[in-house]
């Protein structure tokens, strides 16, 4: 990968479930012609409400599921990222860690996985669970771990083969303030390292935090610039007012029923 | 009140949006009722049993059975028997023994044979009594005549010679009646017929007496013990088909799956590392059962006991395959139990549990499409019969087919499935 190629390139992304097959041109489009990317030392945040796409948009920036059309390139490959997907860290939306065995068991196991062993393996664990403010509790069950705990485990199970894509999905969901300011500074040092960030969040005041924001709206994106950019384009003063002064100009129908319009900042409950 | 109903609602509109569970609570029941009646109300079949040159009445006789016989020279005999492909050979041990050689690993078609055996040389004994009966009464009949006659002779001619004495003088007749004392007596007679009627009741009947041998096992050999292997099959196929199937299902629903995903690791790697953990656990597991079987509870085991545990590891292995093929096929572990019953109820019902000789032969074809009947074959030749590597070759070179293919299905269909979270 040479220098002007960005870590994460999208290029006109339309995606749909289900399998190929005559029927499959009923099911509506979860992503419908996306293109963005993302530089090395870029932190990008995904903004949208649930159920708009972003964990989609996550599954195919990490290789879990490909695009119907367009192509998704990460590190200069297309799915199935066969080198690449070493060096991509992902925190997915759940805690994703295995509740029975310690915190060090877990890290030890998705080093594993990444081919991060030895001498290398302890002091990155020493390093990892320093970072996380979880040395304390580093030989602990992750059973009796608090929610934030186990965030703040997943996030260390990401880092762990320090990557050079970074995904988090929801990072800071069920994090106290301090936590969360805490995270946002060292992602902001990983990327002055020059990694590459992607942050899904739904949270509008999370979203300033970063340099430049992806709004997606039914599978759409309906802007792509930095929070400054979005205030002054469209005359407001949050980003939530933002976001649905976007919605509104996108689509006329919405706007006549504002009360069908996806809620922000709330997050609903998909998996039950 | 009106919260009861509203979990009754609840519950009854989850069931009946969940099309999968709705059929299997009504079609599941019946296809095991139907498959179980057609197993069990087959027609009773007897035995099948070889026969080397019997005595033409008995052959006859035990055809009346409900034996199944094939007349047989020795040779094939010997290896229709070591083959398992008939219960016992009858032939005879010197002029008038039956000599019975039970396969023996089946106590009830053991039991069978010996119950074959018995009632055709009741009949026969039966028939032979009869025959001699009559042929005492027709002696009889004969040695009366004999006699009857005899003393009518005897009688004529003491009446002649009673004429011829009249004339003579006194002192001639008496010595002459002196002479001819025994003429006047009846023990001629007796002592022809006391001769006449011993007769030998090996005559009239072919087969005296019947010896039995046992091929394997011996009489003691219960019930339990043809059935002790397929048990063992069937727990350890069982138990881990259940762990196995709820593995992946756990991962997806723990969200470590996507994270699993995301890993270099490919489809092969992870299944792989699945069996490799369940197959170790399984070789632990079926050395303890079979340790505590055979020292505590009493299985026979006739075979190589290394023989044993590596088709019981086998048999856990394809388990294990079989169970990721589930496990990735169903979301949740509900599904999981589910489709743990459409795949092991038939396996049990065919694998061997019952005897499907009587049965249609469409279920028989059937059970050969099921790992478990090779392992449970494998097993009894083992365990019954101590078969060696080279006799059970075959039934584990299907079960390490049958790993393959679902190893190889379960890794195709691996990540078609996967956790969607749509947030």
């Amino acid at each position: 990968m040479n220098a002007d190629t960005p870590a994460i390139a999208i290029d006109r992304v339309q995606f749909r479930y289900g399998r190929p097959g005559p029927r499959r041109r009923d099911i509506p489009l979860v992503l419908k012609d996306i293109s963005l990317s993302v530089a090395a030392g870029d932190i990008l945040c995904l903004l949208g409400p649930s159920g708009c796409g972003k964990t989609t948009l996550v599954n195919l920036i990490m290789g879990v599921d490909v695009p119907t059309s367009g192509t998704v390139r990460v590190l200069g490959e297309t799915a199935p990222f066969r080198t690449a997907r070493a060096r991509i860290g992902f925190m997915p939306q759940d805690d994703a860690l295995y509740e029975d065995v310690t915190a060090e068991e877990n890290l030890r196991f998705f080093a594993a996985l990444y081919g991060v062993k030895g001498e290398h393996l302890a002091r990155r664990m020493d390093e990892l669970f320093a970072f996380v403010r979880l040395q304390r509790h580093r030989k602990k069950l992750v059973h009796d771990y608090s929610g934030g705990m186990k965030r703040r485990l997943s996030l260390a199970v990401a880092l762990v083969h320090e990557p050079a894509v970074l995904v988090l999905d929801e990072p800071t969901v069920g994090l106290d303030p301090e936590h969360r300011r805490y995270i946002w500074n060292h992602l902001e040092a990983l990327a002055a390292q020059g990694c590459a960030i992607v942050v899904t969040t739904h949270v509008m005041d999370e979203a300033e935090r970063c340099a430049r924001i992806a709004m997606i709206r039914e599978g759409r994106l309906i802007a792509d610039a930095s929070p400054a950019d979005i205030l002054a384009r469209t005359g407001t003063n949050t980003l939530e007012d933002a976001f649905l002064a976007l919605e509104e100009s996108e689509s006329p129908d919405t706007a006549a029923e504002p009360n069908v319009s996806p809620s922000l900042g709330e997050k609903e409950a998909c998996h039950d | 009140m009106t919260s009861v109903f509203a979990i009754v609602r609840r519950i009854l509109t989850q069931f009946a949006l969940d099309k999968r569970t709705l059929a299997l609570l009504f079609v599941a029941p019946l296809v095991v009722l139907w498959l179980l009646s057609v197993i069990l109300g087959a027609d009773t079949v007897g035995p099948k049993i070889a026969t080397v040159d019997l005595p033409a009445e008995f052959q006859t006789q035990f055809g009346q059975t409900d034996a199944r016989i094939t007349e047989a020279n020795a040779d094939e005999a010997s290896a229709l028997l070591a083959a398992n492909d008939v219960a016992a050979v009858l032939s005879m041990e010197g002029e008038h023994m039956l000599k019975v050689e039970l396969e023996g690993t089946d106590s009830t078609k053991s039991a069978a044979v010996l119950a074959a055996c018995a009632e055709a040389l009741g009949e026969l004994r039966g028939k032979a009594a009869e025959e001699m009966e009559a042929a005492v009464v027709d002696k009889r009949a004969e040695v009366e005549d004999t006699i009857e006659e005899a003393s009518q002779q005897r009688e004529e001619a003491r009446t002649a010679l009673t004429g011829v004495m009249v004339s003579m003088p006194a002192e001639a007749r008496s010595g002459l009646a002196e002479a001819l004392g025994g003429l006047f007596d009846d023990d001629a007679a007796e002592a022809l017929s006391a001769e006449d009627f011993s007769m030998n009741v090996s005559d009239y009947l072919p087969i005296e007496d019947m010896e039995t041998v046992y091929l394997h096992g011996n009489e003691d050999w219960r019930m339990f013990d043809f059935y002790g292997p397929v048990f063992i099959g069937i727990f350890l196929f069982v138990f881990t088909f259940i762990t196995s199937g709820m593995s992946l299902v756990t991962e997806r629903m723990g969200g470590t799956m996507t994270r699993f995903l995301a890993t270099p690791v490919n489809a092969g790697q992870i299944l792989g590392g699945y069996t490799l953990a369940f197959g170790l656990l399984a070789c632990v597991q079926s050395a303890i059962i079979l340790w505590v079987a055979l020292t505590f509870i009493g299985f026979p085991n006739e075979g190589n006991l290394g023989l044993v545990v590596f088709t019981c590891v086998s048999m856990a292995m394809v388990s294990v395959a079989l169970g990721l093929l589930v496990s990735g096929l169903a979301a949740t572990p509900f599904q999981v139990i589910q489709l743990i019953l459409l795949f092991v109820v038939p396996q049990i019902l065919l694998c061997g549990l019952f005897d499907l000789s009587g049965a249609p032969d469409w279920l028989a074809a059937l059970s050969a499409f099921m790992p478990v009947t090779y392992g449970v074959d494998a097993l009894r030749a083992v365990m019954l019969r101590g078969a060696d590597l080279a006799a059970v070759g075959f039934d584990l070179a299907v079960l390490w087919g049958f790993l393959a293919l679902f190893f190889a299905l379960a890794a195709a269909s691996f990540r078609k499935k996967r956790v969607r979270t749509t947030c």
